[in-house]
């Protein structure tokens, strides 16, 4: 008995030390808004439309966007802020901020009971997450019609930002029901990171093919077989499994509806090249190239410990992947180096990189009704202007006040855009003509450069050579379908990726790879051939 | 005591006076309203949403716009191909979880009582009870850890020469590795119940046995156990109320797409299906079949645990 609670004891205090010790892996929003410093945040001196309302307008605003890196300046709030002080100052609008949620789930059930108790203010965010509610808003009559209104009212800088190509395909039957925070969707663009300190370690040169990747991977297991493997890898399908360069390798790009021979468009799960790459996977997971926990938990948290712990060398990610996950590597190991790598392929056929038709970081939609609804386009040009017109501005030091702003509008690939000037000013020394967003990330790569390795990531991002650089260079493939979900995707989608899942995670685990053949037909046989069929009739009727 | 007294004479000396008796307890009337209140507006009022279940409910087009539909939901969940197999999975996972969550809290409250020692005893009673207090977003990170390959779990076992086991990632596996966790975390409760039941035998029992010459494990079986066996029974007949709730925080947090086949039950399927795919009345029609499970065994285990063991609430 004695031992039996010392024993127990002794487990309940290493639990407690495990809780205490694990590592905390913050996501940092990839969209983070030009950032100043205090003493330049005095108020734009013109706005373009300089009329005012007398007497001031009223407008109530539901915002689900504050998330935890929203720091207010003293003396401001949700309700009283920058914006709130900017809007009645220049436009005279009363912006009344009835809601001020971080972005999730829990803000569209928030919204929607609004609806449902008619309580829904004048204007209010949505997720780009969340296509389904704001084509249920516009079915219901509940969405204001913009476009004449954005037509007329928008500033020619607004129109600029915001050019009638990029807002086309957002557009129902032709209308315009929302005002999108349009992104490039190149910048989602996946890329190869590799560890170079280790490849100069082993005397290694650079990886021209997929090969010369899986070459790598099997030295950078040698070097301790027991704790390090190749590849990470999940079971989290919105991250391509973690897998992307692999898939695309073989010029599989799964989750993805691509464009075939004949102009159809066909789903990228179902395709020949998937099951090359999962007969690659299977003998890369024979070989311990691959955890054999990887299916752990659904969201590759366990093999992201792993490349922090230095365990893998080989990382599929954005071109923020510096900024997170990879500067927790060089957090725990300073000598950590890392670089991108365009995706390599198997064979002569260059490997492409995956694209979205469009990407969006929310949008904004104004309830039918209010008597001004021009004024939301006057606030969109009053935030463009603020950020982007002759005098530019940036909010106070790490305050991300941009995601209160009742509008949002970026120069078309922003941080490409930023890439370039900054590494053109790093080159010449002559950061005079940089952007108050621009001049923050130079300075913290100078900073880097003077040994402050807090900033080696955004270094790699944004510095000379930096990762945004190497989009230019990308060949690419679009994902095509970007309407809202079709009626057969509304009931069977959710089985059919589950079918895909159970293909994948046992082949991958060793089953026979004729299993590929069989999925493809129950995948056609329970809703697939329907979804493909919707699909290519959306995609006709856009034409 | 002394009230119960008290109102006695009041019900023989004031026999037909009902009403000085219940102005006096108007107070305590008074006091169940907030209660009452609070039941009425979210057990009751909520229940208005069941129609959800029968309507394909879109948010902008509320309760009365939204189309009607019928039994539509109903049936395409029983055509779906997982159901059966998640129907499955959750009754076999709470039944095995009530049955270790019953007999292990048993075995612990009747060693417990035999333990002389008071400081030991009451030291156990903590340590078994504080996982009841966590929550499973932190135990789930614990198990992850003592679970993994290389855990502490799996180095214990490798002492004596047995290999790894992928404990959170074998579909075989699973519905063990969660019935084992859930019970580790909630017997603590139970074995605070079954003591205080086990308090409640008659010591001049145990006297008696000792002079007939009863030892120790005649005593636990021939009087603790008897003695204990209608708040079993009341344990375990109340349980079924929750024949299909296997645990919605508890699989979610330590499930993936690979364990679906053993793990998937049917609150986190509905969360799959439903919520994160906006399905919000098909979700609501699961939910209700599920109440209406719920429902039919918490009626019979009601009429069970009078039958069984002669407690009402009604």
């Amino acid at each position: 008995m004695k031992k039996l609670t010392t024993n127990l004891l002794l487990t309940m205090m290493f639990m407690l030390l495990i809780a205490a010790c694990s590592n905390g892996t913050d996501k940092p929003s990839n969209t983070s808004k030009p950032q100043a410093t205090p003493n330049n945040s005095s108020t734009t001196e013109s706005s373009s439309s300089g009329d005012k309302y007398d007497p001031p307008i009223k407008m109530t605003f539901a915002v689900g966007r504050v998330d935890a890196d929203v720091v207010f300046p003293d003396g401001q709030s949700t309700k009283d802020n920058q914006w709130t002080r900017l809007v009645e100052e220049k436009l005279g609008i009363k912006l009344d901020v009835t809601l001020a949620m971080p972005k999730g789930q829990e803000f569209t059930q928030k919204v929607n009971a609004l609806i449902v108790t008619n309580d829904l203010p004048d204007l209010f965010t949505v997720s780009e997450e969340e296509m389904i509610q704001v084509d249920q808003l516009i079915q219901a009559g509940i969405a204001e019609d913009l476009t004449d209104l954005f037509e007329e009212y928008a500033s020619p800088l607004v129109k600029q930002l915001m050019p009638d190509e990029a807002l086309e395909p957002l557009k129902r039957n032709g209308r315009l029901y929302f005002l999108p925070n349009l992104q490039r969707p190149a910048e989602e663009g996946f890329m190869t990171w590799i560890r170079t300190d280790w490849l100069k370690k082993l005397n290694i040169p650079e990886p021209k093919t997929f090969q010369d990747v899986i070459a790598i991977a099997e030295a950078f297991k040698a070097m301790n077989p027991t704790k390090n493997y190749g590849f990470q890898a999940g079971t989290e399908s919105w991250d391509m499994y973690s897998l992307s360069g692999l898939f695309a390798a073989y010029h599989a790009y799964p989750n993805a509806w691509l464009k075939d021979a004949n102009g159809n468009l066909v789903n990228g799960n179902i395709q020949p090249e998937v099951k090359a790459a999962l007969q690659s996977l299977q003998n890369l997971k024979k070989e311990g190239l691959i955890s054999n926990e990887w299916t752990l938990g659904d969201d590759g948290e366990k093999a992201r410990q792993d490349l922090i712990n230095g365990r893998v060398g080989i990382h599929f990610g954005q071109w923020w992947a510096p900024e997170w996950p990879l500067q927790l590597v060089k957090d725990n190991d300073p000598e950590a180096e890392w670089k991108a790598f365009k995706f390599m392929s198997v064979d002569g056929q260059p490997a492409l990189h995956l694209q979205n038709t469009v990407s969006l970081t929310g949008l904004y939609v104004l309830k039918k009704g209010h008597s001004n609804p021009e004024a939301l386009i006057k606030m969109l040009n009053l935030v463009a202007d603020f950020y982007w017109g002759e005098n530019p501005q940036a909010d106070p030091d790490n305050s991300n006040l941009w995601k209160l702003a009742p509008g949002d509008a970026q120069p078309w690939g922003k941080n490409i855009v930023f890439m370039q000037s900054i590494e053109k000013a790093l080159k010449s020394g002559d950061a005079s003509k940089l952007h108050p967003g621009e001049q923050v990330l130079y300075n913290m790569i100078e900073d880097y450069n003077n040994g402050n390795d807090e900033f080696w990531g955004v270094s790699l991002e944004y510095g000379i050579d930096g990762s945004l650089g190497l989009y230019d260079s990308f060949q690419w493939i679009n994902n095509e379908f970007f309407g809202t979900p079709t009626v057969t995707m509304n009931t069977k989608q959710a089985n059919l990726n589950k079918l895909f899942e159970d293909a994948f995670i046992s082949i991958v685990n060793g089953a026979d790879i004729n299993k590929f053949d069989t999925f493809v037909e129950q995948w056609k046989k329970q809703g697939g051939d329907d979804i493909t069929k919707e699909v290519n009739d959306w995609y006709k009727s856009r034409k | 005591m002394a009230v119960t007294k008290l109102n006695q004479q009041n019900n023989t000396r004031l026999k037909g006076i009902g009403s000085t008796q219940f102005r006096r307890e108007i107070p305590l009337y008074f006091m169940l309203v907030p209660g009452i209140i609070l039941v009425l507006i979210f057990s009751y009022g909520s229940m208005f949403g069941i129609i959800m279940a029968f309507q394909n409910f879109v948010p902008s087009s509320g309760f009365f716009d939204s189309k009607w539909v019928g039994l539509e939901h109903f049936k395409f969940m029983v055509q779906l191909p997982d159901f059966r197999n998640v129907l499955w999975n959750t009754f076999f996972i709470a039944m095995m979880k009530i049955a270790a969550g019953l007999l292990l809290p048993v075995t612990i409250a009747i060693l417990l009582n035999e333990v002389m020692k008071q400081w030991y005893k009451r030291f156990i009673q903590v340590v078994i009870y504080a996982p009841y207090f966590l929550s499973w977003v932190i135990l789930g990170g614990i198990l992850f850890q003592l679970l993994s390959i290389d855990g502490i779990v799996n180095q214990f076992l490798g002492l004596f020469g047995v290999e790894p086991i992928l404990f959170l990632g074998k579909p075989s596996i699973f519905p063990y590795v969660l019935v084992a966790s859930d019970t580790w975390k909630n017997m603590g409760f139970n074995t605070i119940v079954f003591l205080a039941a086990i308090t409640n035998v008659d010591p001049t029992l145990h006297e008696a046995g000792a002079i007939d010459g009863a030892n120790r494990w005649k005593q636990i079986w021939n009087i603790t156990l008897p003695g204990m066996f209608p708040i079993i029974i009341l344990v375990a007949t109340l349980s079924l109320g929750d024949i299909l709730n296997a645990g919605f925080e508890q699989v979610l947090m330590l499930y993936g797409p690979a364990l679906y086949k053993t793990g998937d039950i049917i609150d986190t399927y509905v969360y799959r299906i439903g919520l994160i795919n906006g399905q919000y009345s098909f979700a609501a029609a699961v939910g209700l079949f599920k109440s209406m499970v719920s429902l039919v065994m918490v009626s019979l285990s009601y009429y069970l645990a009078y039958r069984l063991a002669n407690y009402r609430i009604f």
